[in-house]
């Protein structure tokens, strides 16, 4: 059931909107072929250039893909549901999850192998998404942009596809 | 999102003092899905109890999917866009390893660390093992190691 997939996703997905990435195209890419790999690395851009987390955006964009707007709703849910869950409950249960409590410790135990997922995704987007020194200059701006200043992602995100846009324009 | 939670909440509005935010944060990071969405729940618990949770949480996500249905519905419109798409991919790249360096910093502490990352790396990378395999061994093997009792140090 495809479902599964997308609530494997919402049970597995620490650290994040970049280390569930390579997650999210092992399951629904390379898995259910929602989109095509070529496709992946776009889909990701308009999710992060959207507001709102990349991960509830991607997941819900995905759904939609596949069963129109229930599947919207299905992505969000499988998605975002369990973690949110536990995060409710935790806050309920304890004002304070001490530096000793077994969670605490879990976490930072499986630091280390979400690093190396984010690694694995930023890998992976850029051997799909730098193909000639335009990309590079591009995504080296944004990556000093997003560092050094204050601007909102989605703008930064927003202004590299004007980039392109405008110098395809001016090419014709 | 989270600097901008802090500045909304902490700073301006002053809902919530820095150390309870941070310690919803906290618990924010410590589950799956959206950090966001977690975070939100957390504090909206904080709050308002349940119905704060439920409020904040959809609230958060309700520009998500207006913005997902307009651009679904909208997509004949926006392949008019499509030369936008390698300068998008270049920044979202940017993006994707700014947030993977936030995520490595934390464990370029010591060399056992950055060991233990780069053969984490090599498992998914080299070996190609299925990132869903991966995280399930991480997360039984960072329970163990977690729920062990901690050594005690000899004087």
């Amino acid at each position: 059931m495809d479902w599964l997939r997308y609530i494997k996703i919402g049970l597995l997905g620490f650290g994040g909107g970049t280390a569930i990435l390579p997650l999210v195209e092992r399951e629904l890419v390379v898995g259910l072929h929602v989109i095509p790999p070529e496709k992946f690395a776009e889909i990701v851009a308009v999710c992060a250039m959207v507001p709102g987390a990349l991960a509830a955006n991607l997941l819900m964009f995905m759904g939609y893909l596949q069963l129109s707007i229930p599947g919207m709703f299905g992505g969000l849910v499988a998605a975002v549901l369990p973690g949110a869950v536990c995060s409710y409950f935790t806050a309920r249960s304890s004002r304070r999850a001490g530096p000793d409590s077994i969670l605490t410790r879990t976490l930072m135990f499986l630091k280390p192998a979400v690093a190396a997922l984010a690694v694995c995704a930023a890998i992976g987007i850029w051997r799909q998404s730098i193909s000639d020194w335009m990309t590079l200059v591009l995504a080296v701006l944004a990556l000093g942009a997003l560092k050094l200043t204050h601007l909102n992602p989605a703008l930064v995100v927003a202004l590299a596809g004007s980039t392109t846009l405008l110098f395809s324009y001016l090419r014709s | 999102m989270v600097p901008l939670l802090k500045r909304q909440l902490v700073d301006e509005a002053k809902w919530i003092g820095l150390e309870d935010f941070q310690q919803c944060i906290a618990i924010a990071q410590s589950f799956p899905g959206s950090l966001a969405v977690n975070g939100c729940v957390a504090l909206g618990h904080y709050l308002l109890g349940w119905r704060g949770a439920v409020t904040a949480g959809a609230s958060v996500l309700l520009p998500s999917v207006l913005v997902v249905l307009f651009c679904a519905a909208n997509l004949p419109l926006l392949q008019q866009y499509r030369a936008a798409v390698p300068g998008l991919k270049a920044a979202a790249t940017g993006l994707i390893a700014l947030g993977a360096a936030v995520l490595v910093a934390p464990v370029l502490k010591s060399w056992g660390l950055v060991l233990e990352t780069a053969a984490w790396l090599l498992v998914l990378m080299a070996f190609r093992v299925p990132a869903t395999t991966m995280i399930v061994s991480a997360i039984i093997l960072a329970f163990v190691r977690g729920a062990s009792p901690r050594r005690v140090s000899r004087d």
